[in-house]
């Protein structure tokens, strides 16, 4: 009780509000110990309100659309905004009998999303684009890009489509709708959650199975880990630095500071997506896997099948397959999957970074297809091994591009890794980054683990008791404490 | 129990934020394997700040050409040691004018009359490829005239990559400099630190011309800055060796042919093309191993301004230059003023009190106003640099410490010093440099990028201009006071310079 009062009187009620408040520099993420406290609460009141349909979905809204506030600030009223468009657009659709009035509807709706992520993450580009290409100078817009707008637009166009398509009824409850495209755990990082899979979980009654909270507590865990531990930690003390500038370092540091890369960014994406879906889950809703183990991949047409899966299949469905897909030909084949890849990359930002990323993958799927066709190369190990080998560099490649951010700092980690390798470095440079190499070691070994073993994993977990479960939990998130507050490695420059 | 029942969530969030506050009445400071477990604070963000808890960090000192402290604001409690005593009251060894006078003086001459002035600015990597630098002597030639980067060693880890001047050569070279772990006496260091002996040519060589084997090195100007794209005139610097060794010159597709008939510790060539050039190459026809030090772009009007950088230096190896050498530059170099920029590679936690650096340095600054009797020199205070303490990045507190040596380094040797941190914007700049966008400064919270470098070249050109309009009175001599306890064991236990792998 004593301790109860002291640290009531110890809360800084000023800070604990401010908590709650719009802080752009402070956004939510799942991984701090203020959501934890947070969705320790939600919970409470989310496990009464269960029995209540209406309740819990309008709770839920309400709640995601103070997560999203706490990120975005006012642009939470653009997800309303979206949501009654949207909503009202697919049922326009849904309701008119005339092709020409649904073609109208849909290019209106499309012309809203899309005008929507245009403007907020592509103004920008675009002028600067046209003042290069013309000399003219061009003002600038201070537009801030509200959080996860690329993914629930997305997630809204895969609805509208869907609807016009007839491949799903649309939804005739509005609050059901921002149910949908408000909720929480994919809402700012993805996985991009298709309509047809969600939309028929809305009306049950959300059930957590044993193996469901086995699932959930592997997939927390683990993307804990990856996210907070490894990525996290990796970026801070290695990676960043080689990016920040590479030529102050050897070509040795910048080929592991590439692999370093892509293990980051895999964990940092991966963990955010298992972290989401685990959440989900928790709250009885299943959302479809985002990635799967991609780096094992054996051809760039399979790590595709593997590496964001929500969004590769999304642009297969909705921009590749429109495009003609398969269908016209082999050259529009080719050209439609460079076209794809080009936008998508446009997609992960507003730089021609990653459009030559995007190209660059599109090109290699091309060539791949062409490859397959022509050799139609055997099965062996050896072959797999091969495939496997280029596959990687392959996409190690490309993530220079992805990460580096301007065209000079590319070609800077490029050119120290073809011209001043320097390998004789490598003992030094492990040694003095112990800890980053063992974290990104244990990465690219949890990642070469087999399917079969997570989903065994994921089983015992479910047959374990609620506490053992509550350990595992607390064990990652009390190491995550240790590597969040450890002091950074300090910076070392070799001679080289 | 049955697998049907739908589980529980809230039960399993409810005991994980049970175990946590748990751990969180664990005792602070325990250690697991010698490692410190850091403290589980779960509400960490919404309980009151305890005041004590945060970092206190020492006054840094004030900014200003060596503005004596005042003494009742670090009257420090414990005694002076008997060494830090002798040490103040050593007078320098070559009185120079104090402060920036010197260097002053021979602007306003410049400014008058064109005359040449030429400054050396030693750093460490905060200074690699021309960063800071770079800025700074394109604002000193804009205001003053002048043309040229300057001091070139022969090779360069930024030879690829530096701004203002492309650098190649052939890799057969060999070079000794500030961490050669044993550095051979017929071949001293020169004042950059480094020392390069060509490839010496066979005897079965051609003994009339340069064989196209022999050691070159190549520089084409470029980059943002014009007066610096062309080069006007150049001097090549050298070491004495065999009379009939030559270098061939090239310019604008015109080899000539030099004799390299210097014999003395340095020796100064002045290459003068018969109209500014934009590539300049150097093959060196040796038949014993010689030294070649460097070439130097500059014009005989104006602004100088040599760029000294070298990695992981703390400032005090460069003393591994040898008294002898780096008078015999000071000889063919008429310098009005030298920079010393370090600091990164010497403060960590781990030190408490830096007088042992400000020893050290003390030797090094003796010799440059030894070698260099017209030069002013002025001590760059260290930059803010961050470390994470308790999960938040903030001023390392080695910082301030090291600034009050830096200072007090330069009030005893009647250098000027400018504060770099202060002028950063002070405590936790580096935090906002890194987080500005766009960014200012490194990841590693102690790197300025090239926009950092562009300000902090701004903020040191003003305080120059400033001292340029408005000198400030030379420096007293009056002793500071402030006082460290550690004796110069503590040198020994953290000598970067050494390690062949260095920070």
């Amino acid at each position: 009780m004593d301790l109860l009062r002291s640290l009531l009187d110890n809360i800084d009620f000023d800070r604990l509000l401010g908590q709650f408040a719009y802080s752009p520099k402070s956004p939510m993420i799942f991984n701090t110990g203020f959501f934890l406290l947070l969705f320790l609460g939600f919970l409470g009141i989310y496990q009464l309100l269960r029995g209540h349909h209406r309740a819990r979905l309008l709770y839920v809204t309400a709640f995601s659309l103070f997560f999203y506030y706490k990120s975005s600030g006012w642009y939470f009223l653009l997800l309303v905004f979206s949501t009654i468009v949207e909503y009202n657009f697919a049922l326009w659709i849904a309701d008119s009998s005339s092709q020409t009035k649904r073609k109208l509807l849909l290019t209106l709706s499309l012309i809203v999303n899309l005008g929507m992520l245009f403007y907020f993450k592509y103004t920008n580009f675009f002028l600067s684009g046209y003042q290069a290409l013309t000399g003219q100078p061009v003002p600038v817009l201070h537009v801030l890009l509200p959080v996860g707008i690329s993914f629930y637009t997305f997630q809204t166009l895969s609805y509208t489509l869907d609807v016009y398509r007839n491949q799903i009824k649309p939804l005739r409850n509005i609050w059901d709708f921002a149910f949908f495209v408000s909720f929480f755990p994919q809402l700012v990082a993805g996985p991009i959650v298709r309509a047809s899979d969600f939309i028929p979980q809305i009306p049950k009654k959300p059930f957590l199975s044993r193996e469901d909270m086995g699932r959930a507590v592997v997939l927390i865990a683990a993307g804990l880990f990856k996210k907070a531990i490894i990525s996290d930690y990796i970026s801070l003390n290695y990676v960043d630095r080689i990016f920040d500038m590479p030529t102050r370092y050897s070509g040795i540091e910048n080929l592991l500071g590439v692999y370093g890369y892509a293990m980051q960014i895999y964990c940092d994406f991966s963990g955010y997506s298992d972290i989401a879906i685990g959440i989900a889950l928790l709250l009885g809703y299943k959302l479809p896997p985002n990635f799967l183990s991609p780096y094992q991949s054996t051809s760039i047409t399979e790590f595709w099948r593997r590496w964001h899966i929500s969004l590769s299949s999304w642009l297969r469905d909705y921009l590749y397959i429109p495009l003609g897909g398969n269908r016209k030909g082999v050259v529009r084949q080719y050209i439609n999957l460079f076209l794809t890849m080009l936008l998508g990359g446009l997609w992960h930002g507003a730089s021609l970074t990653f459009v030559l990323w995007g190209a660059l993958h599109g090109a290699a799927l091309a060539v791949d297809k062409l490859f397959q066709k022509i050799f139609k190369p055997g099965d062996n190990w050896f072959i797999k091994l091969l495939g496997w080998f280029i596959t990687f560099h392959f996409v190690c490649f490309c993530w220079i591009f992805f990460r580096a951010g301007t065209f000079d700092i590319a070609t800077q980690v490029i050119h120290q890794i073809t011209h001043n390798l320097r390998p004789d470095l490598l003992p030094q440079v492990v040694a003095s980054f112990r800890a980053v190499f063992v974290l990104v070691a244990l990465g690219y070994l949890l990642h070469a683990i087999p399917d079969g073993f997570t989903f065994q994993l994921e089983g015992a977990m479910g047959c374990r008791s609620v506490v053992t479960q509550a350990v595992v939990v607390t064990v990652v998130i009390w190491l995550v404490i240790q590597v969040k507050s450890a002091e950074i490695q300090p910076f070392i420059y070799f001679q080289f | 129990m049955n697998s049907s029942r739908s589980q529980n969530p809230f039960l399993l969030v409810l005991l994980t934020v049970g175990l946590l506050g748990l751990l969180s009445l664990l005792k602070p400071g325990l250690t697991v394997g010698g490692v410190e477990l850091r403290p589980v604070r779960l509400l960490a963000d919404i309980l009151r700040k305890d005041p004590t808890a945060v970092a206190r960090l020492d006054a840094p000192p004030p900014n200003g050409p060596a503005t004596a402290t005042p003494a009742d604001t670090v009257a420090a409690a414990a005694p002076p040691d008997s060494a830090e005593v002798a040490a103040k009251t050593r007078a320098p060894s070559v009185p120079n004018l104090g402060g920036l006078d010197s260097f002053l003086a021979a602007l306003r001459q410049t400014k008058a009359d064109g005359s040449p002035v030429r400054i050396a600015y030693f750093g460490d990597s905060m200074i690699e490829g021309d960063l800071i630098t770079g800025d700074l002597r394109n604002s000193l030639q804009t205001e003053f005239g002048g043309t040229g980067v300057g001091y070139v060693p022969i090779n360069s880890i930024t030879a690829d990559f530096r701004g203002t001047i492309h650098q190649t050569f052939s890799d057969d070279w060999k070079e000794y400099n500030l961490v050669t772990p044993k550095l051979p006496t017929e071949y001293p260091l020169g004042i950059s630190g480094h020392v390069f002996l060509p490839r010496a040519l066979a005897s079965g060589d051609s003994t009339a011309g340069t064989p196209a084997s022999a050691s070159w090195a190549e520089f084409r100007g470029g980059g943002p800055f014009a007066a610096v794209r062309r080069f006007e005139q150049a001097q090549l610097f050298y070491g004495p060796g065999a009379a009939r060794d030559e270098v061939l010159v090239t310019t604008n597709g015109h080899e000539v042919p030099h004799a390299l008939t210097g014999s003395r510790a340095v020796n100064a060539m002045l290459l003068k093309p018969g109209v500014p050039a934009r590539t300049m190459r150097l093959a060196f026809a040796t038949h014993r191993p010689r030294p070649v030090y460097g070439v130097s772009f500059e014009s005989s009007r104006g602004v100088v301004l040599d760029n000294f950088s070298f990695r992981g230096n703390s400032g005090m190896s460069l003393t591994r230059i040898p008294f002898k050498e780096l008078a015999a530059f000071g000889k063919v170099l008429d310098y009005r003023l030298i920079i010393l920029h370090y600091g990164v590679n010497v403060a960590s936690a781990s030190n408490k009190s830096y007088g042992w650096y400000a020893r050290a340095m003390t030797r090094v600054v003796d010799r440059m106003q030894r070698a260099f009797p017209n030069a002013s020199i002025l001590i760059v205070g260290m930059s803010d640099k961050s470390s994470r303490i308790d999960g938040e990045f903030q001023t390392d507190p080695s910082v301030p410490r090291l600034l009050a040596a830096q200072q007090q380094l330069a009030q005893r040797n009647h250098a000027a010093f400018w504060n770099l941190f202060e002028a950063m914007g002070g405590e936790n700049s580096m935090v906002s440099w890194v987080e500005e966008s766009p960014a200012l400064a490194n990841k590693d919270y102690t790197h300025v990028n090239s926009r950092g470098a562009h300000k902090i070249a701004g903020l040191l050109f003003d305080f120059l201009m400033q001292q340029y309009a408005h000198p400030t009175p030379g420096p007293t001599t009056k002793p500071a006071t402030r006082v460290d306890s550690s004796g110069p064991a503590a040198a020994q236990t953290y000598a970067p310079d050494t390690a062949s792998a260095i920070q």
